[in-house]
């Protein structure tokens, strides 16, 4: 979606439409870079209200324009964190798997048969993938300890996750876009 | 550690994989601020972190349906730390939600009261074959009636009774709410193409924030009152 020409401000549809389009997308990222769903609540906020001010100057793609604004933002916001000492050391997916729960409703719930479908895309790993991905994500535990506590090389181990995240992408996406 | 993403050829997997390591906090420091860098500019990269937490975000799910369903005890760092992420449904349907909570909940005080009145039942079997009193053979009229909310059953005194008729009388309310408003509340998916779709799933600052910028302002030429 394109801003009309000449100097015209989006409509309140269009920004809700962009919204729709993209919010969950960049609020993802925004989790990915701050891991703080508050954090990535403000940032989101931010950016939108840079589209609403400055949507007449926008002149190429709408979409890439949101995603580098959003990176940027939240990237100052992480920088200004860490100068003011805020320690936040949590996994972004725990961040954000905590926003499907809590706030539903600004957000895209992953829905159930998107679960269901990862869940049996994981099934369907070998078994030391399997565990691996289970350390790692679920148990959030650094892959440098995972080798430790599985007596296995460190490269061992991130070559079991690379694999299992390419066979578990791969799953995601097509349960989300089945068409892809 | 991390994939070289300046080799020749990077591919879509390899992108995912930086994105998953730095989602994950498993780059190093100058790693991590290379591909900051790349975020700011590139939204390829900025898309396979979103995709990174996505797939973070729906495995953590998956694991903790399973936790959940009892086959697998755990205590972890995602559970002590955070509040559990359930697969709660979208606002419009948590009001269903909380009538078939209340649906199951007087379900099993329903079941665990006729288990109760079954042992007594039991019991009072036992007493009529040794020519038990009339007042274990009342209990067990008693039991027999539990289901029909319209009759009490005589001599329905007991707390035990009262309490199974108030459940059993909630429930059928609750069921018969359920089943009426629960045809009209899914979880929409698509994009919506009314505003009165649109707003139900955008937040109002959004809506107030454009209509602050659409008001003109005396002495502005563009009417813009946000300030860069």
């Amino acid at each position: 979606m394109s801003p009309a020409d000449g100097p015209e401000q989006f409509s309140s549809e269009q920004v809700a439409i962009l919204y729709r389009e993209h919010g969950e997308k960049l609020r993802r990222l925004v989790i990915g870079i701050l891991r703080d769903q508050s954090l990535a609540d403000e940032v989101l906020h931010t950016v939108f209200e840079r589209l609403i001010e400055r949507g007449d100057s926008i002149r190429d793609d709408v979409r890439g324009w949101l995603f580098r604004v959003a990176a940027n933002e939240a990237i100052q916001v992480k920088r200004r964190q860490a100068r003011e000492r805020r320690a936040v050391d949590q996994a972004a997916w725990l961040a954000g798997a905590r926003q499907s729960g809590e706030n539903a409703a600004e957000g895209e719930v992953i829905r159930d048969e998107i679960v269901a479908d990862v869940r049996r895309a994981i099934a369907a790993l070998p078994e030391a993938q399997q565990q691996v991905v289970r350390m790692r994500i679920y148990e959030n535990r650094k892959f440098a300890a995972i080798a430790a506590e599985l007596d296995v090389p460190l490269g061992t181990v991130l070559t079991r996750m690379r694999l299992a995240t390419e066979r578990l992408g791969q799953a995601l996406r097509k349960s989300i876009d089945p068409d892809q | 550690m991390s994939a070289n993403h300046e080799t020749l050829g990077e591919g879509r997997d390899d992108l995912d994989w930086l994105a998953f390591q730095y989602v994950a906090g498993e780059l190093s420091p100058a790693e991590e601020e290379r591909f900051e860098a790349r975020l700011a500019i590139d939204p390829e990269a900025a898309e396979a972190v979103a995709r990174a937490v996505t797939l973070g975000e729906a495995v953590s799910l998956a694991f903790r349906g399973d936790a959940v369903s009892g086959s697998r005890p755990v205590d972890t760092l995602a559970a002590t730390e955070t509040r559990p992420a359930t697969l709660e449904p979208a606002p419009a349907n948590r009001s269903s939600v909380a009538r078939t909570a209340s649906v199951a909940t007087a379900a099993c005080v329903i079941v665990a009261a006729l288990l109760i009145s079954f042992r007594d039942d039991g019991a009072v079997h036992d007493d009529e074959l040794s020519g038990g009193s009339v007042k274990s053979r009342s209990m067990a009229h008693r039991s027999q009636s539990v289901g029909d909310a319209a009759v009490p059953p005589p001599g329905a005194g007991s707390d035990l009774n009262s309490l199974l008729l108030e459940t059993w009388t909630d429930t059928r309310e609750s069921v018969a709410a359920l089943d009426s408003d629960s045809l009209t509340e899914t979880v929409s998916v698509e994009v919506a193409e009314s505003r009165a779709d649109l707003a139900s799933d955008v937040p109002d600052w959004l809506f107030v924030a454009v209509e602050l910028s659409h008001d003109p302002v005396p002495g502005r030429s563009n009417g813009n009152v946000l300030e860069n």
